[in-house]
């Protein structure tokens, strides 16, 4: 092949084109610390990182998520462990006071304490995170309570309902309750059977409501419902007509049962909208502008998803959860009994009172376990989420990261070539016969 | 019996020859570096000997009979050939590089980001409702993500109207061209009608229709004419593009294009021949090609992904990332308790694009009209927000993909991705091809300054031999007039 001058430029130059365009693509990675700077460097490996990206932003947003809830639950369980004292004392105080050897001063210097203590659990029941009232569901920015003890929740129509629970995402389709609806603490009171002051907290909540309806609760650690012959039996009524129901299978979770109750209820007067028959807080909710009545059928002992039996209502004062503002709350009215009892000298209710008192405590800490088994599922979580964190960064910096070591060397190697590039260029080119020409 | 002045002239047509061979080396040297240059060979042959001599037949010295370029048509056609492929790569691989410019990812202010921060002010929402900051910042960051759109949207529309005028541009260079071309052939022609090559001027053209080639696909050929001339002729998809001395000019047809022009993209340019109606040019590769697939080509079937793709794209973003959401936004109830209304502003019928993408202005103005809730029980009723941030992982979202946002994102980058780097690819592969072909022409045609200087030398010899010569037949002239017949004088 001839070879000419132009030829032999042209190719130098083009080659140092290339030991340039290397080297600065070396730079570019030095300076950036990255192994692309452009999609087309690495398509893949930038789909990757975006991805992986993403998901560093997102286990941080459940990181933030996961610490709220913790503070949230702090908060409540700080509130809770105050209630427990205060029912602590109130025991003692109570316990002490139904000693008959008791003056009326000595019992009246006792209420005026339990009065104290009462009042304390007004505040509690109002107590707030960062500017939220934490008992109050979704009505953060009402108080529970208003100065006499009374629900508030702003008052007029607003109702506080057990499903009212805040939620977060502390995972992809994992979500984590913030808040504890007020009345699982403070109950409801009708302020007429003085009885119900005996019952536990969650069994008036059951009962004393101010809707209309029926729920049975089905709240099961199982995932799948099953219902074997002779199945699930009940009878609905309305005081005028009624329908038995029966229901045998399997079925995935509370609302496919609902549904196939749903379509046992097909007609009037009980199907809808005269009943609504929805999942409320794992609970089967009947709904209905009249009088309910369910009745239950034979239910299979042996089957203990069915022992719970349904449970018939049978006046207009019934529903599942909600508390509407001037109800009372049970756990205060049991204080305000005790104090008239304390100020009546009535030493029977004071000792029901210490029973009462009693009862209350074992609901406040079963609530209290609950909280302390959110928390626990929050610590754990947020642990997860550093170690899922520290493993994507570790991917990411796999994936996008320059190998500094590798690339300094690279830099090293095509400095060399360049180098020796220009000087063999150098030689190339500089001399012709012209040179050597006398 | 010989002349006696014979010799003399047989030693000056050597001094013209070399005379006339130093003249071309002469010329090569100056033009070493000339673009196009072709090294040139004084061909030389002895003259006619002169017969009928009883002695034998006796040389007449020599005679320089033709100056050729030494350059192989064969390579020339090859390199217009390979060079229409390298430089409608070059071009894409050029434009594709703007558009991810444009994307400007992976980085701290793509889409990606702005995403991300849209979804971590709707979780920061779901978990206080209730709160104006949160809510000014759900709109301000879902203002990002619009105006993030919006200005990805501009960009590709600019790149569009770009490409459009570079196309303009290059249907002038080729009537430019042309014309150049088509002058130089009748120069060619005149000058060659002596018998001659008009070696230098067949050089220009060379380099005028080297850059023809770079622009669009061309087919050279040489068809012989009268008197042994060739014509030279010059087509474009089979159409005449030059014809020895008559051309045809190519010239644009602006049009309105849907989705383009309305979004402020301009009308759009179709290269045409002049003078008849709607005769599209059949453009296959070439700088024009690759400008018109970038420019046009929207992803359908076998068309390139060009900008018109990525537009589209983005279009479908906007469109069904404003239907998934408001959809869902109204379902909810906002602050006040009324139902929820659209999040991003959408004057119906799916009219959404990305540059119309934007968040409604009536929430903007009222960040409570935000529908967090999904029913009026209390400010902190998340239930709505929680379904809107769900939405992230919904795989139904957009028409042409099955994929979340993220997704659709992702895919649209890679894409671009790939394409990009096939471009890139291609280009360089397509390069090493024509810097073969054209290092042949080099090694053919260029000219070598060692060999000029060695045939200086050899013509400088060569001369001087015969001045030589001349001296030395002067002497015997010398010799014979002067000294001769002198004797008994």
């Amino acid at each position: 092949m001839r070879v000419t001058n132009s030829m032999m430029i042209n190719n130098l130059m083009r080659n140092l084109n290339k030991n340039l365009g290397r080297m600065d693509h070396l730079q570019q990675k030095m300076a950036s610390g990255k192994q692309f700077i452009r999609p087309s460097d690495d398509p893949i490996g930038v789909s990757r990182s975006l991805r992986l990206n993403t998901e560093v932003a997102t286990m941080e947003q459940y990181r933030r998520n996961t610490d709220d809830t913790q503070s949230w639950l702090d908060t409540t369980e700080i509130a809770l462990n105050n209630i427990a004292s205060i029912l602590h004392r109130a025991n003692e105080l109570t316990v002490q006071a139904a000693s008959e050897t008791n003056s009326i001063d000595e019992r009246n210097a006792i209420a005026s304490e339990i009065k104290e203590l009462r009042n304390q659990l007004v505040q509690i029941g109002n107590a707030s995170y960062a500017g939220s009232y934490i008992f109050s569901g979704y009505k953060t920015d009402k108080a529970l309570f208003d100065s006499d003890g009374k629900y508030y929740l702003g008052g007029g129509t607003t109702r506080l309902t057990l499903d009212e629970v805040i939620e977060t995402n502390i995972g992809l389709k994992d979500r984590m309750a913030m808040n504890l609806v007020g009345q699982r603490v403070f109950g409801l009171y009708n302020g007429i059977d003085v009885d119900d002051l005996d019952m536990k907290t969650v069994d008036t909540l059951m009962q004393r409501q101010s809707m209309k309806g029926v729920y049975t609760d089905l709240s099961i650690a199982e995932n799948t419902i099953n219902a074997p012959a002779p199945g699930l039996n009940f009878t609905i009524s309305n005081g005028v007509d009624s329908q038995a129901v029966n229901i045998t299978g399997t079925f995935d979770d509370l609302n496919v049962l609902a549904a196939a109750i749903k379509t046992e209820l097909n007609a009037t007067p009980f199907d809808e909208p005269n009943v609504y028959i929805t999942v409320q807080n794992s609970r089967l909710v009947f709904e209905s502008n009249t009088v309910l009545t369910l009745q239950s059928g034979t239910a299979d002992p042996a089957d203990p998803v069915f022992d719970v039996s349904l449970m018939g209502m049978t006046n207009n004062q019934t529903s599942v959860s909600r508390v509407d503002p001037g109800n009372q709350s049970q756990l205060i009215a049991i204080f305000d009994q005790l104090i008239s009892d304390l100020e009546d000298d009535n030493t029977e209710g004071i000792n029901s009172g210490i029973s009462r008192i009693g009862n209350q405590a074992s609901n406040i800490n079963a609530i209290r376990s609950e909280i302390g088994v959110k928390s626990n599922r929050a610590e754990l979580t947020i642990n997860r989420i550093l170690d899922d964190t520290l493993n994507l960064k570790g991917l990411l910096s796999k994936n996008e990261d320059a190998d500094i070591a590798e690339v300094i060397m690279k830099v090293k190697m095509e400095e060399n070539v360049y180098q020796a590039s220009l000087s063999t260029g150098a030689r190339i080119i500089q001399p012709s016969l012209i040179d050597f020409l006398r | 019996m010989r002349t006696t002045f014979g010799s003399i002239s047989i030693a000056t047509s050597g001094l013209f020859v070399s005379q006339r061979s130093l003249d071309v080396t002469s010329h090569n040297i100056s033009n070493s570096n000339t673009e196009g240059y072709s090294r040139q060979i004084a061909l030389q042959k002895a003259t006619m000997p002169s017969y009928g001599d009883p002695t034998g037949v006796v040389g007449t010295g020599v005679e320089t009979y033709d100056i050729i370029r030494m350059r192989s048509s064969y390579l020339d056609i090859k390199y217009w050939g390979q060079n229409k492929t390298y430089r409608e790569w070059n071009i894409k691989a050029e434009q594709l590089e703007t558009l991810e410019g444009v994307f400007n990812e992976p980085s701290n202010t793509g889409i990606r980001v702005v995403m991300d921060e849209f979804f971590t002010a709707l979780e920061e929402l779901s978990k206080k409702p209730g709160d104006a900051t949160c809510r000014v910042a759900v709109v301000e960051k879902a203002n990002t993500l619009t105006t993030t759109i919006n200005r990805n949207g501009y960009e590709l529309i600019n790149s569009i109207r770009d490409a459009n005028f570079a196309v303009m541009n290059k249907v002038s260079e080729i009537n430019s061209l042309t014309e150049q071309i088509a002058n130089l052939n009748k120069h060619i022609f005149n000058f060659e009608l002596g018998g001659h090559k008009a070696n230098d001027l067949r050089d220009q053209r060379s380099v005028l229709i080297d850059k023809l080639s770079s622009v669009i696909n061309i087919t050279v050929a040489e068809i012989p004419g009268p008197n042994g001339n060739n014509y030279l002729d010059i087509k474009i998809g089979g159409i005449t593009l030059i014809d020895h001395i008559n051309y045809n000019t190519l010239t644009t047809q602006d049009e309105v294009k849907p989705g383009i022009t309305d979004l402020g993209g301009g009308k759009i340019s179709k290269v045409v021949w002049a003078g008849v109606t709607d005769q599209e040019v059949r453009i296959e590769s070439g700088e024009l090609r690759g400008l018109l697939d970038v420019r046009d080509g929207d992803g359908e079937g076998f068309n390139y992904r060009g900008v018109p793709y990525y537009l589209k794209k983005l279009n479908e973003f906007a469109r069904c990332f404003t239907a998934s959401f408001n959809e869902q936004h109204k379902q909810g109830v906002d602050l006040a308790g009324n139902q929820g209304q659209n999040l991003f502003y959408d004057a119906g019928a799916s009219s959404v694009n990305c540059i119309s993408f934007r968040v409604n202005p009536d929430i903007v103005k009222d960040p409570n009209k935000i529908a967090a809730s999904d029913q009026q029980n209390g400010e902190s009723n998340n239930g709505n927000i929680l379904i809107l941030i769900g939405l992230r992982n919904e795989k139904e979202m957009f028409n042409s993909l099955k994929g979340t946002p993220d997704d659709f994102i992702k895919s649209l980058l890679s894409a671009l991705a790939v394409d990009s780097n096939q471009a890139k690819r291609m280009t360089a592969n397509s390069q090493a091809l024509v810097d073969q072909t054209e290092n042949r022409r080099l090694s053919e045609s260029g000219v070598s300054l060692d060999e000029e200087m060695a045939n200086m030398v050899k013509f400088q010899q060569a001369y001087n031999a015969s001045a030589r010569m001349i001296t030395t037949l002067d002497g015997i002239l010398d010799t014979t007039i002067n000294k001769l017949g002198l004797a008994g004088r």
